[in-house]
């Protein structure tokens, strides 16, 4: 019996080391994160206004193709792309493409913009569902709408490429708002460095709370919405800090499906946006970096940490959790696919660090994570873990989690200060302790649901329900990923 | 004991760390927050100074006085404004801000403070003609390293009739760990249209760099000096293929027809990229002699040559119309389709056109 109970003492033991071990490597992750993403925006100062941008990148800014993939946008889709055309840029075409949505989206667009069917040759050079037609609008040149069978966004996207000519394309989330000059902001690695940028990512925000109008974010206010103010903080952890952090060194493994631009003949040589995946936005990286290493050719995935893109957060419970598990499992399928990266030399910093945290975070964080939630209690009720170190870990972990994200929100306070208000701040630095307590946990069931879809081999997209920027109900979305 | 407490204290200098920071990140809102509405009511006021003296009402310019000392500021809004007015206007705005002294603050931001200033103010320092800007701005160039800085820099001294020397700046780009920077595509593209021959000169150097070969071999042609002819028609046939698509847009922008023998000969090219930019450059200078050889590249097994070469006969007017509508009946799979839709796009149908 003593045996028995020196035998659960040591495992007991062991599994508290391994999750505190765990989560403390987590916790350094970040921290490195922290020092790598500040140092970034030390030496990148953001621009100034949109006209002296103009005034300095326009002759040198290459054409961009915009890609906004639509499915079932009727009630958005004209204000959507009458924002897109006003973009500040000197050469750009939008291309809407119609993913076979069964409301009237197309009709709209052809009412609103005077389409008519157009003849453009176009290369063949990726896979998708058939095209059913190309319209081109009569007073808007800018504008192409590609009607096409329902393949979901990747496929979608994937025809977009094609029927793009210009050396850039821009995959966009046709609900998101872009700021009005995002792309020139967002082209600035492609001007200062165009041999070897084969993608950049941007900053994407939550538009809850903010006051719209015509499609732009006239004032950027927190959201009211405790859902979404939980949210707020936690894109900016995710994007101030761990993507500006590994782009600094080289080694960004995604960018949001919601704006990021691409060189266009790497991502035709990449094989486009993979079909039957949650996670294109992040395969699409992935590959990218195979390709160039492969290749043994010099080349950045760079990131802009000012604000170019605006998105809706979800405000239900419900509606979050799938939109989370939906992410997992789209990082999971990515690690998956790719999972010989982790181990061969060639691909570098892209294995040792982005793969390596993707290891950490997704695929063994939550199940750590969940280990310590359910086990350690167990084991402190049975008697086998010490309550006053059981309570003192707890305490490091939080408060490990409370400076993590206090710095995310200070390195947006001590750059880009979009928030214009100083209550504003002291709101979100209350979040940034809150979400410690009950919504980091949540995320974490939300995630292991993901595992537990990916087990199960789920393709399923599930809806994201969004009220709309104007105000609206609109259609079921896919929501990009942060 | 010790363990546990060495926990305990970690978790507590981390509490207070975060706490501390968020207190110290506030409390610097709020100050900021009172610098921000000054700088934002300065801003107004330097926006309607400018406004004012522009419109010719009374003591305008004095009105800036309290905030004379705000370069960045006001060079920005000047810059802004600048781009929206020309003529009378203009002039007399430049000049009252002459006589104000503006143009020596400007001068004295240029090696003081953020670069974003700096850049502002060189940038603004172009409205004001004179040696001493021009020094100054000689001056900063000499010291700055943000390329960025540097190419605002040069593009304020070649507005001044004061450019940088042509070998200067191809240095300056050679050194860059980003050598290629398209930043520095315009500037070069300035100078070499202003001194053709010194860039004629360049490019033949055969010490110059691959890349500012490229650069220049473009710029020789956008110049419109058909001096550029042979020696592009010559870099059209060396062994880089970056340089070989380069002379062939260089002689594209040239528009001269005694380059027809090196274009139709880069149509057969082995590389992809260089057919695609001798088919372009067929059309853009009106080759008729090419059609044939555009025919033959609308079987091309590339598409991108397959779409240049059918636009290229488009815009060959009645000559390479009736070719695509010859090659959209009796072409091969290949040329059947890139004909049709190259007519299809012109608004044409195989019969009509």
């Amino acid at each position: 019996m003593a045996a028995i109970a020196s035998g659960l003492q040591v495992m007991a033991e062991i599994i508290a080391l391994f999750v505190i071990g765990t989560g403390l490597l987590q916790n350094g992750i970040y921290l490195i994160q922290l020092g790598l993403a500040a140092a970034a925006l030390i030496q990148t100062p953001p621009t100034a206004s949109g006209g002296l941008l103009w005034r300095r990148y326009a002759d040198a800014a290459p054409p961009i193709a915009l890609l906004a993939p639509a499915y079932n946008e009727a009630l958005t889709i004209a204000e959507s792309v009458r924002s897109l055309l006003s973009l500040h840029y000197p050469s750009f075409e939008v291309i809407v493409i119609n993913d076979g949505s069964r409301d009237g989206t197309l009709q709209v667009l052809i009412d609103t913009f005077e389409l008519r069917p157009i003849q453009r040759h176009h290369e063949q050079a990726i896979a998708h569902a058939p095209i059913r037609g190309v319209y081109g609008a009569a007073h808007q040149p800018r504008l192409i709408v590609v009607d096409k069978e329902n393949g979901g966004k990747a496929d979608a996207l994937n025809a977009g490429i094609n029927v793009s000519r210009a050396p850039i394309f821009c995959s966009m989330d046709a609900d998101s708002l872009l700021e009005p000059d995002a792309l020139l902001r967002a082209v600035k690695p492609f001007v200062e460095d165009p041999e070897r940028t084969v993608a950049v990512g941007g900053t994407v925000r939550i538009a809850n709370g903010c006051t719209i109008s015509h499609g732009r974010v006239l004032e950027v206010r927190p959201p009211r919405n405790l859902l979404a103010l939980l949210q707020t903080v936690e894109y900016l952890r995710a994007f101030l800090m761990a993507r500006l952090a590994w782009s600094r060194i080289n080694a960004l493994t995604i960018i949001s499906g919601a704006f990021g631009l691409f060189r266009r003949a790497r991502v035709i040589e990449a094989g486009g946006y993979t079909h039957g995946t949650v996670g294109e936005d992040m395969e699409l990286v992935v590959k990218l970096h195979r390709l160039m290493r492969d290749k043994r050719l010099p080349y950045r995935i760079a990131f802009v940490p000012e604000p170019v893109c605006w998105t809706e957060a979800p405000e239900d419970l419900r509606v979050l959790g799938r939109q989370r598990a939906r992410w997992h499992r789209g990082a999971l399928e990515t690690f998956e696919r790719h999972r010989d990266v982790l181990l061969k030399p060639r691909y570098g910093r892209v294995a040792v660090v982005g793969f390596g945290y993707i290891l950490l975070v997704d695929v063994l964080g939550p199940i750590v994570e969940l280990l310590g939630y359910v086990l350690i209690p167990l084991f402190w009720l049975a008697g086998v873990l010490s309550t006053a170190y059981l309570l003192a870990f707890l305490a490091v972990s939080f408060t490990f989690g409370v400076v993590i994200s206090v710095g995310a929100l200070a390195l947006e306070e001590s750059e880009l200060r979009r928030f214009p208000r100083a209550r504003d701040l002291v709101l979100l630095t209350g979040v940034a302790v809150l979400e410690n307590f009950g919504y980091r946990q949540l995320n974490n069931f939300w995630r292991l649901r993901g595992v537990w879809q990916y087990l199960n081999r789920s393709q399923s997209w599930g809806t994201m329900t969004r009220k709309g920027f104007g105000g609206t109900a609109a259609a079921p979305q896919s929501g990009g990923r942060p | 004991m010790g363990e546990l407490l060495l926990i305990w204290s970690v978790s507590i200098i981390l509490s207070a760390a975060a706490l501390g920071w968020m207190v110290a990140l506030i409390l610097a809102r709020v100050l900021r927050e009172r610098t921000e509405q000054r700088r934002e009511r300065d801003r107004r006021l330097i926006q309607q100074g400018l406004l004012d003296i522009m419109n010719g009402a009374g003591d305008a310019v004095g009105r800036l006085r309290g905030v004379r000392h705000r370069a960045r500021l006001m060079a920005e809004a000047l810059l802004e404004i600048l781009s929206l007015v020309r003529g009378e206007e203009r002039e007399r705005l430049i000049s009252a801000l002459h006589a104000f002294g503006v143009d020596e603050i400007f001068r004295r931001r240029l090696s003081r403070g953020s670069v974003a200033g700096r850049l502002a103010a060189a940038e603004a320092l172009a409205i004001f003609p004179g040696e001493a800007a021009v020094t100054a701005l000689r001056e900063a160039l000499a010291h700055a390293h943000s390329a960025e800085l540097r190419v605002g820099i040069m593009h304020s001294l070649i507005e001044l009739s004061a450019p940088p020397e042509l070998d200067e700046v191809l240095t300056d780009l050679a050194g860059r760990q980003t050598s290629d920077s398209l930043l520095y595509l315009p500037v070069i593209g300035q100078l070499v249209t202003e001194r053709p021959w010194a860039a004629l000169q360049s490019f033949g150097d055969t010490r110059l760099s691959g890349e500012a070969r490229v650069i220049l071999a473009e710029a020789l042609g956008a110049s419109g000096d058909f001096r550029a002819l042979r020696p592009l028609c010559l870099a059209a046939r060396a062994p880089e293929i970056e340089l070989r698509i380069a002379a062939i847009r260089g002689l594209a922008a040239l528009r001269h027809p005694a380059a027809e023998a090196t274009i139709v000969s880069a149509l057969a090219d082995e590389v992809w990229m260089v057919r695609s930019a001798a088919c372009e450059a067929a059309g853009r200078i009106g080759l008729r002699s090419a059609v044939p050889a555009l025919a033959d590249r609308l079987e091309d097994p590339v598409w991108w040559v397959r779409f240049r070469a059918g636009e290229a006969l488009g815009a060959l007017g009645d000559t390479g119309r009736a070719h695509l509508r010859s090659m959209a009946i009796s072409g091969g799979d290949l040329s059947r389709r890139a004909a049709s839709l190259a007519l299809a796009e012109r608004g044409l149908t195989v019969e009509a056109a």
